[in-house]
This record gives structure tokens, sequence and C-alpha cells, in this order.
């Protein structure tokens, strides 16, 4: 069976696919299915990811990429959600210029799709994250509505922060269509100070980031294994295992589906249902990715 | 005497039942404490809370806002009312729920970095608690000898060293608040991002609208091995602002980009004596901090670059009292402002930093057209404005043409693609400005991330978003106030 694909170029079709569609899952390029909690064991391909969702209907976010505008004296960039990392980074390198990312796994997937996942990286502590460098976003409402959050200037405290809401919520609360990033200067990028040990895989990935205070435990479990440790932030890639956990701490886990939803207060749940029900009434984008509690 | 005036009966009603929730002496209520809380320091705008509460605890406050919520009664949260915005002003009356009582630091985490406060805490009681660890809370508001914690967490407060460092929201880990319904949340953690919603973000920076923070885990940040400090004249304000974006440009990101202007700079002579060079019409204060020898590194260039761009004078701190001569045309440029004209409002509006040369001369044009003084200080590193308004409030001529200026000059951030606001937030001030920067769709959703935490219209109303119930006619008799 061949699930039905969308594939916009525009915001218009963007726009066009949103509204007229049912249930959907919208996507980057793919590469962080692993991670998602509806997943089986297993599943680190889009195609074997779709196999076991029962191959849903797709809205991959690829092709509507590309710089919208760059502004190299501000330090600011708008791009195009599906537009790949590496194909930013490379364009921004024309101008001497970064996102000062550093990954393990190296520059993977599209801007929307790190944003919606919100995975740590190896610079945060000296760069930040994204949820420091996102100034704005433009975003598709489930009903086709186009919203702006945010703006061009690097420091705004002007209504609520709504962009920062889309980082890290998979894709369920809205479609993040244009992003607005602070750049750094390529030569003001420092090296990661993150100590290696062999390699890793996204199939079986693990994120834990602990207390300064419990780092050196969580470190000691993982002896022998292939491990990245970012000892400024104590956060820790490495092969999923049965490995210590700590008060304060969180791990994020590929393939071991809803593992990596830990039970939240009832509070925090409810606001969860309630940011659902309000920005996404119907029920139509990536259901269950982070709701289902 | 029996109280006969309707509106007093039920206040004084309020006032007793609300005092046997809490406790003696938590309570005021007297028609001189109701005028004292009528507003923060946006003046233009009063309004008299009914009652004021002073709780102690979180769980004083979570009390309280259930007794609201059971009374159908108003109620605004207020930190040391220094908000620019009206944040803390009880725009419709009820309860105000002041943090006075809560100022303990409750927890100091030296080797993870991290202190928890309760909301009532000075900003900078926080730095000094932890000054002999060599930590410090990195924020620093111009405020923050007075200004509190939790006023800095609605506000998503700034000050000069946010340009390396960051606003509050980079230095918050975790908070406790009150949400609408009176249950007592923690949000977020000592170990930030992870796989939950930032709703941390958004409460951060939500002015105080979408529940009651009560208490904080905030960062520690090191104190800086090396501080350097220059202060630069120029020629011209543009050769200043392309000093700025040259030092940007070379991937320098000082600790602190202070821009000041010929007004400024007449005011703070006049005042303190300081001499600048003949001709000058700009000065830009620069201060790097780090390791000592990148540290050393980084001046020898902006040095050099300021240089380039014609500086007249290039002081150079040699110690921390020269430091602080250097800091005082920064640190007191509005207050001297305050000697030149009977009334100074300061305003607040970002643009992107290379728009800075263009967005000085709109500002000067709308001054002469509108036949009112300004002068302009400004964070020049993230392009954040403070054009200084100086006029004679006695007379309603100025005080419109200052208040139709203000309005305009936040038109043209809008129009280089900048922002209404970058510290001192929304609030009622700048309400009816909302739509025209985000659109009407912008603002729903808005609307509807406000709704996942406050549905309702008791918590902090008539704040950040327009068209809310009941205050369109609140908003007309500020206005007819003002003027």
């Amino acid at each position: 069976m061949v699930s039905t694909l969308l594939e916009p170029r525009t915001l218009e079709e963007l726009v066009d696919a949103v509204r007229d569609m049912g249930r959907v899952e919208v996507l980057g390029s793919g590469s962080h299915v692993a991670f998602d909690v509806r997943s089986r064991p297993g599943c680190s391909s889009l195609d074997e990811w779709s196999v076991a969702l029962g191959h849903p209907p797709m809205l991959l976010m690829h092709r509507l990429n590309g710089i919208v505008e760059h502004h190299p004296e501000d330090m600011v960039v708008v791009v195009r959600a599906g537009t790949r990392l590496t194909d930013l980074q490379i364009a921004l390198a024309e101008r001497g210029q970064c996102i000062p990312w550093a990954s393990p796994l190296g520059d993977i997937g599209t801007v929307g799709g790190l944003l919606s996942i919100g995975l740590p990286n190896g610079l945060e502590s000296m760069c930040g994250g994204w949820r420091d460098w996102c100034l704005g976003m433009t975003i598709v409402r489930p009903d086709g509505r186009v919203a702006r959050s945010g703006s061009q200037a690097v420091k705004s405290v002007a209504g609520y922060d709504v962009h920062k809401l889309m980082i890290g919520a998979r894709g369920t609360l809205g479609v993040i269509a244009e992003v607005i990033l602070r750049t750094l200067p390529l030569g003001a990028r420092p090296e990661p100070r993150w100590i290696a040990t062999g390699s890793l895989a996204m199939s079986n990935l693990r994120f834990q980031r602990t207390l300064a205070t419990d780092f050196s435990r969580s470190l000691a479990a993982v002896r022998g294994m292939p491990h990245v440790a970012d000892e400024a932030t104590s956060t820790l890639w490495s092969v999923d295992a049965e490995l210590p956990r700590f008060e304060h701490d969180w791990v994020m886990r590929a393939g071991c589906g809803s593992r990596n939803l830990e039970p939240f207060d009832p509070v925090q749940t409810g606001w969860m249902r309630r940011a659902k029900k309000l920005l996404d009434p119907e029920g139509k984008l990536n259901m269950g990715a982070l709701e289902a509690i | 005497m029996p109280v006969t005036d309707p509106d007093r009966r039920t206040e004084a009603l309020w006032a007793r039942e609300l005092e046997s929730i809490l406790g003696p002496g938590q309570i005021l209520a007297s028609p001189s404490a109701r005028k004292a809380y009528d507003c923060d320091a946006y003046t233009i705008d009063k309004s008299k809370p009914s009652v004021v509460v002073l709780p102690e605890t979180t769980e004083q406050v979570r009390d309280v806002v259930r007794w609201c919520n059971r009374n159908q009664v108003p109620y605004t949260p207020r930190g040391a009312g220094t908000g620019l915005s009206g944040g803390a002003l009880a725009a419709m009356g009820g309860v105000l729920i002041s943090t006075k009582r809560m100022t303990k630091i409750l927890e100091i985490d030296l080797p993870n970095r991290c202190l928890r406060a309760q909301a009532g805490a000075v900003n900078k009681r926080i730095s000094e608690a932890v000054a002999h660890a060599g930590l410090h809370f990195a924020p620093d508001p111009s405020s923050q000898t007075v200004s509190t914690l939790g006023g800095n967490i609605a506000e998503n407060s700034g000050g000069p060293h946010t340009l390396k460092y960051g606003v509050t929201v980079q230095h918050v880990l975790a908070l406790t608040m009150v949400d609408v319904d009176g249950e007592i949340v923690s949000v977020g953690s000592k170990v930030p991002g992870g796989p939950i919603l930032d709703f941390l973000g958004v409460i951060v920076g939500g002015e105080g609208t979408l529940g009651i923070v009560t208490e904080a885990w905030v960062r520690l940040t090191p104190n800086p091995a090396r501080v350097e400090t220059v202060l630069a004249s120029f020629p011209t304000v543009r050769d200043a602002t392309q000093t700025v974006a040259d030092i940007i440009a070379a991937g320098i990101i000082p600790a602190a980009l202070e821009m000041m202007d010929e007004g400024i700079m007449s005011a703070v002579s006049l005042a303190f004596g300081l001499v600048y060079p003949a001709g000058a019409k700009a000065l830009l204060l620069i201060e790097c901090d780090g390791e000592p020898d990148a540290v050393a590194e980084e001046m020898r260039t902006v040095v050099q670059i300021c240089g380039t761009h014609a500086a007249m004078d290039v002081a150079v701190a040699a110690d921390e009292v020269e430091r602080q001569k250097l800091w005082t045309a920064r640190k007191k440029g509005i207050g001297a402002m305050g000697r030149i004209a009977p009334t100074i409002v300061t305003q607040d509006g970002v643009i992107p930093r290379s728009k800075l040369p263009e967005m000085l001369d709109r500002i000067s044009e709308v001054a002469s057209r509108r036949g009112i003084g300004i002068a302009n200080i400004f964070h020049a590193g993230d392009g954040n404005l403070h054009p200084c308004m100086y006029f004679d409030d006695r007379d309603p001529a100025q005080v419109e043409a200052a208040v139709a200026a203000g309005e305009e000059i936040l038109e043209v951030c809008l129009e280089l693609g900048g922002s209404l606001s970058g510290e001192h937030g929304i609030g009622v001030e700048k309400i009816s400005l909302m739509e025209r920067m985000f659109g009407r769709e912008g603002l729903d959703l808005m609307m509807d991330v406000r709704s996942i935490f406050n549905p309702g219209d008791l918590c902090n109303p008539c704040k950040v978003l327009p068209s809310q119930k009941g205050c369109v006619e609140h908003m007309r008799r500020w206005r007819g106030a003002a003027w």
C-alpha cells in the first residue's frame, strides 16, 4: 500500500495542502522518525516508520526549502522550514556565517524538523540552542490561516513567544513554514569540547542530560560503549542501554516508542491537551506524537 | 462608623475575608494604600485595586487565587512596580497580589550553579548571595537594585549585559507557579531541555498573564576573570553605528555595547561636569569580558575598529574607579535628562542593528516635526532603542505630541522590521499597536496560546492582547485622563 504523499514547494501550496487534508503526518526529511513515540523498535527509516504506523498520509516539507532573506550585517536569516541544515550551513558559509549547531551525528535533517524535535547540541554551553537562535516563525495553522510570531529583531518582548512552543512540539501544534534564525560569524564559532569514543548511529541512539553532580555516574555506566560526552552541559549521546536515571535528568531514546514520554504532573498534562485542542481542534497534525499521555 | 458607600462596603468585606485567609497585617485596603498601588512606573495610566494582599508563601498565593475564583474577582500580580508598560496595573480593580513579602532565597546549589528564590527576591540580592562563590545572576535591568525576580520573569527583562549573556528566559531553569485554577505547578527542571513542550519559554515573558510565578530556580553565571571597558566619542552618529556593525561583524560579542547621542552627552555634561571632545556627536561604551588574554585581544580589535571610524577620543578604564566613571553617562543619562525638562518619558523599541543610522535620522525628524525634544540612549549591540522624550507635561498639547511621537517612532521600528518592545513589555501601554505588528492571525494564535494557561478573564486582565472582555472602556478612560 502506498500512502498519500504531499510535497509542497511554496507557502501557498503548503496552505492548500494543510487546509484541504484530513489527518496528516508532517515530516521534514524523516531523519528523526526513530524518536517518534509511536514508532516500534528497529524503525529507523522513513519507510519502516510508515509501515509501522499503517501508511499514514504524509506531508513532507523538504521541497519547501531555501533562504528567503539573509541579512549578514544583522546576523539574521529567514529560511524555509524544509531547508536541509547542511544546505543552510553551506549558503551561510559563503557569507562567512553559520548556525552554531554541532552534533555527533552531523548536520542531519531539515531546519523545521530539527526545531520540531528539539535535540541538544554540542555547542550549547557556549552558543545556546534552537530556543535561543529562533527569533520568529511563520506558522500554517490546521485551518490554513498563516500566523507570524516574533520578528527579525534579535531582542523582543512583544507578545507571547508562540514560536518557543513549536520548538520540540513534534509538529503537533501547527506547521512551521519559515523560521527566523540568528546566525554567528564563522570565525566566532568555537570547536565543540566533547569527548567522543566510537561511532554512533541514529537507530539506537540515546540522549541523556543530568545535573553536573550526577554526570560522572552516567559516564561510568557507558564506559567501553560508544558515546559522546559534553561535560559543560552534562549531556551524553550514547547507545541505548539500561543506564542509571537521576532526579531532574531527562532521556530521549531512538526506537523506544512511548518510553520517550514520561508522565508529567496533571497540570502540565492538562496544558498539553488544551494546547492541542486550541491549536489543532480537529486533530489533524501528527496525532499522538506528543499529547497522548 | 458603618461604611455606607456600596463600593467601600464590598471592599471592606473582601478585606475581612482575605485577612481571614492570610493573616493580620497581610492586607492593605485603606484609601491611601489603594492609591499608592494604583500604577507602576508607567504613570500615565492609573487604576486602584480594591485590596492589596501581601502573601508570604506559594500556598498563600494559591489561597488568594482560589478566593478570587470563588468570588469572580480579578487579580493582578505585582513585584516592585518598576515596570514601564503598566504590567502591574490592577486594570479592572480587584485584588493586587504583591510579592513584597516573598523575598527569601530558599536554596543555593553551588556545584550545579543554580539558586532557588521566591518571586519577590530583589534581582541584585541574588547576585550578592552568591558573590562569595564568584557567581552572579546575569540579567541586569537598570532597575536591578529594586526590581524583583518575579517581575524580571514576567517581563523577560534584559539589561546592558544581555547582548552577551542573554535575557531572563536564558537564565530561568524552572519555576513554581499558581495556575489560574489555583493549583500549584512546577514547570521546567534544574536540567534544561528535554522531551516536553517549552511551557517555561512562554511563561517567562508572559507578563504575568499566564498564572502567578511564586518561586524560580535560576542559573548562576561565573563572574568574568577580566573586564575591560572603553568609552569612545565620534564626530557623527553614523561613525558610531558603523563601529557597532564592524565590531559585531568581526565576530566579537562584547558584554555590553551602548550608545548615547548628543542630547544625552550635553545632559550628563551639565549634571556631572563630564567633558567630551568638542564636536563629538555620539558616544559608544564598549565592554568586553572573559579570560584575560582573549579580552585583551578583543579590546585591541575594538580600539582599532573605533580608529578606522574617526573616533575622537578612546578612553580605556585602567581600574574599577575609572570603569564606573566611564559608565556614568550610560547609567545616569536618563536621570540627567530630568534636569533639562519637567517630564521625561523613555520609549522602548527594537530594530535590526543595520538600520540604526536610518532610525536615528527618522527619530530626529519626528522630534522636530512634533516640536518635542528626543535624546537617544540605547543598547546598540542588539538594536534596542530607548528614545528619551523630554517635554513639559503641564502643557496638554506637549503631552499629546509626546504620545503621538512615541507611537510614530514605534511604527518606524515595525516598518524597519523590528519590534514594539525590547525590554519593557506590552502591558496596557502598547496594546493598540499589537495588531500592526502581528496582524489578526498572529494575535489569534497568541490568544489561543494564552487560553492554554488562562482561558478566563480574572488573571491579570487587559494586558498584552487587545479586545478582551470589558477592557475597551478602560483604555479609553486612561487616554482621557492622560490628556
